[in-house]
């Protein structure tokens, strides 16, 4: 499904975050990418996105290569994700159901069908009672619940989340991580960016490790009931 | 293709609302164009109007041929003939001296005034009226005329019209010189409103990007807002410019009369206001891709 062949990666001017890794991540898998602040947690999910392109290699989403493709195809190419920001990037000046909407917006779905998959996507996420209410007076795992709404509205196949339970509490936290788990349980992959594992206990998980500019990639870590 | 209409009624509904929740911005706008639009909207309206009344003076226009004395009646109708036939010739008025000169005292209190002259002073005249006095017209005629031996004198009634005809061209180039430059205004004006829409909105056209949203997209609700911009402005600039015509009317109609003339002011609401709405909104339109472009 998501394929790294010889990937290299630096900003300019700057050191390589990476340099020739290789790995794949399969359809239904629930994947940790972890690593110290600073490392390029944040940089790999956004290379798997088409947010960024890398220095050299070949990023590949169902066989297709990404850095071939024409700069109008990569928008097209992000609508296959589910985007989640350790920020939420939520926008403060529309409700819970407009942050919801956006992305079907985006492709150009409205009326009725767009209202059944917004309300759809809020149950999941126990918001549904929330659906007017506007962003600033959610609290934090609430906000990041509407995040996590608005990424599987569109019904992605791969959901990418950084640090999606940053500055949530235990609780919280577990909540979120339960939740994606949740739409991994119905085939979704799911590739997370975190850097405290112990809120993963629960779930069993695949890991990929970035450190010193490599990644390594960890067995499949079973879930500790 | 149902999806792409979606979008595009999405992005004018985002618009209307845009507008609506800051209405008194959008008013303030939409003012500042409407009567930037207003003033050459004003000078083309007075143009329009002038070129009107210099088209309904030209079709009363006459070629007045004062014959020379020694002329006799035989060349007399030839020339008449000779005038007659050419398509632009719409009727031919022969005055024979004696009847001019009864016409003159006719005018006179006194009608014995021109009894004790020793011989009529005035010559055998033709007035053409032309079909089509336009100056293309009027040169087939004229060289005929002056190419004859007959006639003596020549006054064409049209040559006055024609110096308006010319000022009237001179007004209307400074007219799009004033409108190309208050365009200009009106840009700058659009593009700034724009660019700072794109930057109270940028938020969220990061997360729309982020989330797979494509350039037009992102651009559209922005063209639509500064195409929304320029109508606005030319609805307010043809609201304005009907209210001073329709203001100006009797007055104008009053001076008129006092020249004998008919002469109406007159706004073609559909023709020039049409054309201004559609100027505008293009404007506009324009304004907002330039914000776009430097945006980018």
């Amino acid at each position: 499904m998501i394929a790294f062949n010889n990937v290299s990666m630096r900003y300019p001017n700057s050191a390589h975050l990476f340099r020739q890794v290789s790995f794949h991540i399969d359809k239904g898998d629930f994947v940790l990418v972890t690593g110290h602040s600073g490392v390029g947690k944040s940089t790999l999910l956004k290379l798997m996105a088409g947010i960024e392109l890398p220095s050299s290699g070949h990023i590949l989403i169902n066989e297709q290569d990404i850095s071939k493709l024409h700069p109008n195809a990569v928008p097209y190419l992000r609508r296959r994700f589910g985007l989640v920001f350790q920020d939420h990037k939520l926008l403060y000046d529309r409700n819970s159901f407009d942050n919801v909407a956006l992305p079907l917006s985006i492709q150009g779905i409205t009326g009725e069908e767009a209202a059944r998959r917004v309300r759809a996507a809020l149950d999941k996420v126990g918001l549904l009672n929330k659906e007017k209410a506007m962003p600033i007076t959610l609290s934090g795992g609430e906000q990041q619940r509407l995040a996590i709404a608005r990424a599987v509205v569109s019904r992605p196949s791969i959901v990418i989340a950084d640090e999606p339970t940053g500055g949530l509490d235990q609780a919280a936290s577990l909540e979120i991580m339960q939740l994606l788990k949740a739409f991994n349980d119905v085939g979704v992959t799911v590739v997370i960016a975190m850097h405290d594992v112990a809120q993963v206990s629960t779930i069993a998980y695949r890991t990929l490790h970035i450190d010193q500019q490599t990644i390594s990639a960890m067995p499949a870590q079973a879930a500790m009931l | 293709m149902k999806n792409w209409l979606n979008q595009h009624a999405l992005a004018i509904d985002l618009v209307l609302q845009r507008l609506k929740s800051h209405w008194l911005n959008t008013v303030t706008i939409c003012m500042v164009i409407g009567i930037t639009v207003t003033l050459p909207g004003l000078l083309f309206v007075a143009l329009d109007n002038l070129q009107d009344m210099s088209r309904s003076i030209k079709q009363d226009a006459q070629i007045s041929a004062f014959l020379k004395p020694s002329v006799n009646a035989n060349l007399i109708q030839r020339l008449i003939n000779d005038v007659e036939a050419l398509p632009q010739v719409k009727e031919v008025r022969y005055v024979p001296k004696e009847e001019a000169i009864k016409q003159l005292g006719a005018q006179f209190v006194q009608k014995d005034l021109l009894v004790d002259l020793p011989q009529n002073p005035l010559p055998d005249a033709l007035f053409i009226t032309l079909t089509d006095t336009q100056p293309a017209s009027v040169k087939p005629v004229q060289d005929l005329l002056q190419k004859r031996g007959e006639v003596e004198e020549l006054v064409i009634d049209s040559v006055w019209i024609e110096r308006l005809h010319s000022m009237l061209v001179l007004g209307k180039r400074i007219a799009i010189i004033f409108a190309s430059l208050l365009g200009i205004a009106m840009i700058t004006v659009i593009s700034n409103t724009v660019r700072m829409q794109v930057l109270t909105h940028e938020a969220e056209i990061e997360v729309s990007r982020l989330i797979g949203a494509t350039h037009s997209f992102i651009r559209r609700p922005f063209l639509y807002m500064g195409g929304a911009y320029g109508l606005g402005g030319g609805l307010i600039a043809v609201a304005l410019l009907f209210a001073i015509v329709w203001n100006l009317k009797q007055p104008v109609q009053l001076l008129a009369n006092n020249y004998q003339s008919n002469f109406q002011l007159v706004f073609h609401l559909f023709n020039v206001g049409g054309l201004m709405l559609v100027v505008t909104t293009t404007i506009g339109w324009i304004a907002a891709f330039i914000a776009l472009t430097q945006k980018r």
